[in-house]
């Protein structure tokens, strides 16, 4: 009887809170390959247009680039402009002169002859941006944009922008190591690469949708949209920091387009996790009907501005590359032993009291070497 | 000396040799100021007569006479004159009465040739008809001839009798059971109190009482005018187990409701649940139409409607969430439901705020006669029933309660099962409380609690709990008129804790309250034509949401959603009328109103453009009492019933209703967080019509029934989500919903077999529910604007529950469920854009969970059935999910590794097993 009570008792609750088994729902084939459309016409200059598919869910790759394709605006009044393949899924449609007001819609033909047309769309203008700030609070700095349109028209918004900062190496490198195979032996390095060493810049592109609205508002004014957080004592604002911000307008159902991707692509349907559901974009597949296509073309002049930040601007940045110096005796195989596999760079030299070198400070060659991490190519703007 | 009851016992059996004109033999002497008992003392020496009274009626009675050779009933005129004293002679026997005459003559048409009696006028007869200063007697004989009006000599035209029907051992109403007359037929059935009103000609009849669990019997009735008569019936030692599925035999054919499903416990009780339990919804689900999300969801949808589109009613009580740990278990104890009644199609005008369905569950009263009790032992719970008699056969109490000890269980665990820390427990306590005031009043008090906690396995506790109060008055204002008084008070909360963090320990609670009231009347104008009509009103309270800080570290910040309150009124018109014996037809009309009230701040959004934040335009403040806003409208209820045959009926219906309170729930799964929501300026009430058609057709002198109805419904401003919505702590919950449009239509097949060995229901329904929304200014269009399908959209639905009894002591049951899998929207891919990886999902509900497939077995043996011993017991084994299907009831999704995996989870991964025991005292 009491064997009996304890088996059933193990038996019912293991089996109460029971069975996580993989589910694979067999969506159906082909369902990995839509194609996803990225870019803004720009009315004038050049425009980016970036073709990429999508991916089944078990792929383990992270993008795949459509190269190949044509790719071309077409005016309502019978305007061509052609674009150049960039390879690696990048189109570029360079010396657009686009009319506020009139329609175009983007053609593509992607390798395999399939051809998708987006909507005509009507090129709107963009206000330009009035300010970017940032402000220093307790978690680090943030910065905002803000923008008004006179006319009261644009009222849906989109910006990105792209981050450059400086940043430094944990220390000149005064020595290089000279065949790290055999007889290896470190000889002064010169100054300017130590320099390309030393001093580099990074730069990010935004990765979130940031779009805005002032619908609500009884004028057309955006003030204070959040574009970006830095972190405090984190190593943007190690040295100087810089950031563009590219502002586009934008129609209503664009806006709403990517609100919802925004929304979508935040949660991922867990048990608690709302319904998500999928919006169409302005771009179809003529040769198809019902092969959705991802992404939505608007057309709109881009407004710019960049702002630079200082580490002295910021109060207690307290950012420090968290390196360490080791020290190596002057002594071959300990030599060897520190340099041989390139995870360290020499820093300076140690001399004896008989000004004879002895031995050798050194540390990491991610600390050494800003152009693992960066470019030692400076900015055109810096 | 001999009492009164006597009495009436000897008139009935003495009636037939009455000769009440013979002389008596002449008495002398003097009686001077002798009581009455010494003077019936001499006359007994003086005469061979036996003389029979009530002496406590005559104990002020002096005598004070001189006769000299006088006949009896000389005397008796002289002595009795004006005095209100009576006496009658039959044979050699003499009664006396106060107050009223005994008439030794036969009844009035008794036998055609019957001369009528004389009796001079307002003299009141000592017969059945006049509840003024005795209790109507219960009526429990079959050959004795109950006279109901005072007796007259004309019997032309139409008399109403009513009464109550109860159980002669229990002293509880007979519910459902058929009181008719066969020359010419007419009848009614007993309503839920036991109580009965036809009108049937004057003149005698045999009353036929007829019903499910009492003896089938008949009451001799001379009926002259209108009057009262309670029967007091013997209960059916029915065999065990037997299949009950509805009180009234041929009712599925008969009513003019579509769509009522009527459950008894008994029937509930063998249908194998699990872990044993008897279990009250999920024997509806075995419904046609009826249908549930999951196996661990709360609730279940009706005919296409949401979850929170069902009144679920508990003695007049609504119950919130009727159901313990997340769905596993409905909330309410089977020991003391009586039975449950489901409204799913035409929905009676007394009804109302809820699109979908009407549940109504019904406790049983207690036993009127002695206390007697339930107990039973599960795996999981343990219950206990008690009830009798407060007052013995006047009122009467029946207390329920039960408890889980898995908390106690999931302890004794090894800690290496992992669940260690889980904690699961729950307890339901009902009280029910029934008074007689006299014949026309009864008093009614329900009360009900409710209480869940669990943890998921997680640091989080979600509890919640019911409670409710009701009071209802009945009084019968004349045979006609009827009238339920009800007031009551009812409320569902929740409170999810966590405190393992000492640092963000939360406290998150939502409560949704309501005090109503309603009076509800019915008017029988003739066996015809019902009136029913009535009013209601629900003032509502709610807390949609407060979170806060669990002791003194959490550093949580406080935040609460305001408070909701409303005011939810009707009034009701509904009438059963029979056109010809052939045609049915019933209308009703039901007026709502909805009054949201201040306090509250309202957001006012731009016009014509989607609700969200980017549209906020402002904020009105009102103050506590204002009026915010009013919704109203009316509400049609219209059926109608053909009979083709005696056993075969074709009916119709068209049904409209508005529901101004909602669930919001957007997850697919389980969800304690789930909260309940007023309409108010921004979010529409919602509003559906039905129209429903159906052809019912019994065999085999209606033991085998069988129905298939059809029906068509309209959904406007039904609520779903946009995507990314977030519900809890939204102080903008209107920017997270949109007002969506469906339709829903199916099929309903089943067949019932009622008696016999092998006894059950077979069910199959096919119905559909989609929704559209396609207005981009009112919110997001879904799928293009086109329909989809509803995430409880199960087109294919089949049950079968099967009954076979090998003997009286032991049977065997199995029910079997298939069901298409539910929708779910599925990420069919993922792709680079804006610097970022992102999901591609499919259309909203485009993909659906595996089928649903589960078959159940019990086995049912009971002890024997010896009606003397202390305890009466039986024992229940079983296996549920027999085949060990791993039905899915959600699926997710989660990234690993940079790679999005699909998991599907199940609440029962193989067959368990369960067992039992119950004992009657």
């Amino acid at each position: 009887m009491k064997f009996g009570r304890n088996f059933l008792v193990v038996v019912t609750v293991l089996q109460l809170l029971c069975c996580k088994e993989p589910f694979d729902p067999s969506v159906e084939s082909g369902s990995g390959s839509y194609l996803v459309v990225e870019g803004i016409i720009s009315t004038t200059g050049t425009s980016t247009i970036r073709l990429s598919q999508s991916l089944q869910i078990s792929d383990n790759n992270k993008i795949k680039n459509l190269p190949g394709a044509e790719v071309r605006v077409e005016g309502e009044d019978s305007s061509i402009f052609p674009s150049t393949d960039e390879g690696n899924g990048v189109y570029t449609i360079p010396h657009l002169n686009l009319a506020i007001g009139q329609k175009y819609r983007l053609r593509i033909t992607i390798p395999g002859g399939k051809e998708y047309l987006s909507d005509f769309t009507t090129a709107q203008a963009t206000p330009a941006i009035d300010n970017v700030e940032w402000v220093r609070d307790d978690k680090g700095v943030s910065i905002s944009v803000d923008t008004h349109d006179p006319g009261n028209n644009t009222r849906y918004y989109m910006w990105d922008y792209e981050e450059t900062w400086e940043t430094r190496s944990y220390d000149y490198s005064n020595f290089k190591v000279v065949n790290a195979g055999v007889n290896l032996r470190l000889d002064p390095r010169d100054t300017v690469e130590a320099n390309q060493m030393y001093t580099c810049w990074k730069t990010a592109r935004s990765t979130n949708i940031l779009v805005s609205s002032s619908a609500n508002l009884s004028s057309d004014v955006i003030s204070d949209f959040p574009l970006v957080h830095i972190p405090a004592a984190t190593e943007k604002l190690g040295v100087r920091y810089s950031i563009l911000v590219r502002q586009y307008a934008l129609t209503r159902p664009a806006f709403e387009y990517l609100q919802r991707m925004k929304k979508n692509s935040e949660q991922m349907g867990s048990v608690f996790d709302p319904q998500p559901s999928e919006a169409r974009g302005n771009i179809r597949c003529i040769t198809n009907p019902d092969e959705p296509v991802i992404g939505y073309i608007s057309i709109a002049p881009v407004s710019e501005k960049r702002i630079f930040i200082r580490r002295s601007d910021v109060r207690q940045w307290n950012y420090s590359l968290g390196c360490e110096t080791g020290y190596v005796l002057r002594h071959p195989d300990s030599l060897k032993n520190v340099f041989s596999r390139g995870d360290n760079i020499p820093i300076s030299e140690e001399y004896s009291n008989g000004g004879e070198i002895v031995g050798y400070y050194y540390s990491n060659s991610v600390c050494m070497d800003c152009r693992i991490t960066g470019s030692s190519i400076k900015p055109a703007f810096w | 000396m001999r009492n009164l009851f006597l009495l009436y016992l000897l008139l009935f059996f003495a009636g037939s040799t009455a000769d009440v004109t013979a002389q008596t033999r002449p008495v002398t002497g003097t009686f001077n100021d002798i009581s009455f008992d010494e003077f019936i003392e001499q006359l007994e020496k003086k005469t061979d007569y036996n003389f029979y009274y009530d002496p406590a009626g005559f104990d002020s009675l002096r005598v004070n006479i001189s006769v000299n050779d006088k006949p009896l009933q000389e005397v008796f005129e002289r002595l009795f004159k004006n005095t209100g004293y009576y006496w009658a002679i039959d044979q050699n026997r003499i009664f006396f009465t106060k107050g009223r005459k005994i008439d030794t003559s036969l009844p009035v048409h008794l036998f055609p040739a019957a001369k009528p009696a004389e009796t001079g006028p307002g003299v009141d007869l000592a017969d059945l008809s006049s509840n003024k200063t005795i209790e109507v007697p219960k009526a429990s004989l079959e050959n004795k001839l109950y006279e109901i009006g005072m007796q007259t000599a004309s019997v032309t035209g139409n008399a109403t009798l009513a009464g109550y029907a109860v159980d002669a051992k229990t002293g509880e109403p007979v519910i459902g059971a058929a009181v008719f007359i066969e020359q010419p037929r007419l009848g009614t059935t007993t309503d839920q109190f036991g109580y009965y009103a036809l009108t049937i000609p004057k003149g005698r009849h045999t009353l036929m009482i007829r019903g499910i669990g009492i003896r089938n019997t008949r009451r001799q009735v001379m009926l002259y005018a209108d009057g009262k008569l309670n029967l007091e019936i013997q209960p059916q030692v029915t065999s065990l187990r037997e299949v009950v599925i509805s009180a009234e035999n041929a009712a599925n054919v008969k009513s003019v409701q579509m769509g009522l499903e009527k459950i008894n416990i008994a029937t509930i009780k063998q249908v194998p649940a699990v872990f044993g339990e008897a279990d009250v919804l999920r024997t509806v689900l075995t419904l046609p139409g009826v249908k549930s999300a999951g196996e661990a969801s709360t609730g279940f949808n009706v005919r296409g409607g949401a979850v929170d589109q069902n009144l679920i009613l508990f003695n007049d009580a609504t119950i919130y969430n009727p159901s313990h740990f997340f769905g596993l278990f409905s909330a309410f104890n089977p020991e003391v439901v009586k039975d449950v009644e489901l409204y799913k199609s035409s929905i009676p005008s007394k009804y109302g705020g809820r699109l979908s369905s009407v549940l109504e569950v019904n406790s049983r009263e207690g036993n009127k006669k002695e206390i007697t009790g339930t107990a039973g032992l599960g795996l999981l719970t343990s219950r206990i029933n008690l009830e009798g008699p407060l007052i013995k056969d006047r009122s009467s109490f029946i207390v329920g309660a039960r408890t889980t000890y898995s908390n106690w269980l999931l302890k004794a665990l090894p800690a290496r099962s992992g669940y260690r820390n889980s904690k699961a427990s729950f307890n339901d306590l009902n009280v029910h409380l029934n008074h007689r005031v006299n014949e026309n009043n009864d008093v009614y008090l329900t009360g009900y609690m409710s209480n869940d906690q669990s943890n998921l396995n997680s640091d989080t506790l979600y509890g919640y709990s019911n409670k409710n109060i009701s009071l209802k008055w009945k009084h019968v204002f004349n045979n006609k008129l009827v009238g339920h008084f009800t007031t009551g008070y009812d409320r569902y909360e929740y409170e999810n804790y966590s405190d393992k963090n000492p640092v963000n320990a939360f406290n998150l609670s939502f409560d949704i309250n309501q005090l109503n009231a309603k009076a509800d009347f019915s008017y029988y104008r003739n066996p015809g034509h019902t009136i029913d009509f009535g009013f209601s009103s629900i003032r509502y309270g709610l807390h949609p949401g407060t979170f806060s800080p669990l002791g003194q570290e959490s550093l949580i910040i406080p935040d609460v959603v305001d408070e909701e309150q409303a005011l939810e009124s009707a009034v009701y018109f509904g009438n059963r009328y029979d056109v010809t014996s052939r045609l049915s037809v019933d209308f009703g009309l039901r007026y709502s109103l909805f009054n949201y009230l201040g306090p509250q701040s309202i957001n006012t959004y731009a016009p014509n453009l989607p609700k969200d934040e980017t549209t906020l335009t402002g904020n009105r403040a009102y103050g506590r009492g204002d009026l915010i806003h009013t919704y109203h409208g009316p509400e049609f209820r219209l059926s109608a019933r053909y009979s083709i045959t005696d056993d075969l009926s074709v009916k119709a219906g068209y049904n409209t209703l508005r529901q101004y309170v909602h669930m919001l729930s957007n997850t697919t799964a389980v969800s304690p967080t789930d909260i309940w929501k007023l309409s108010d300026p921004n979010i529409k009430p919602q509003y559906g019509d039905q129209i429903a058609i159906g052809l019912y057709k019994n065999f085999k002198s209606n033991t085998i029934e069988t129905s298939a109805e059809v029906y068509f419904k309209n959904l406007k401003d039904y609520l779903d989500y946009k995507s990314g919505a977030t519900l809890v702590l939204n102080h903008d919950i209107e920017t997270a919903v949109f007002n969506a449009r469906g339709k829903a239509y199916g099929a309903e097949v089943m067949i019932k077999k009622l008696t016999g060995k092998l006894n059950g229901w077979m069910s199959y329904a096919y119905s559909r529910t989609l929704l559209r929304m396609d207005d981009e200014n009112a919110g997001e269009v879904i799928n293009r604007g086109e329909y989809y399908p509803s995430t409880y959209d199960k087109p294919h639905d089949f049950t079968l529950i099967g009954n076979y009894r090998f003997s009286h002591r032991v049977s065997l049951s199995l029910n079997t469920t298939y069901s298409t899998g539910r929708p779910i929207t599925l990420p069919i891919g993922k792709y680079y854009y804006n610097g970022s990886l992102r999901a591609l999902y499919s259309d909203r509900n485009a993909y659906r969970i595996p089928d649903y497939l589960r078959a159940d077995l019990s086995l049912n043996i009971a002890g024997n059935h010896k009606v003397y011993q202390v305890a009466h017991n039986y024992w229940t084994f079983g296996i549920y999910n027999v085949t060990g299907r791993k039905n899915a009831y959600s699926t997710y999704f989660t990234s690993e590794g940079g790679v999005i995996k699909g998991y599907k989870l199940s609440i029962f991964g193989s067959a368990i097993p369960f067992i039992n025991y119950n004992i009657k005292f």
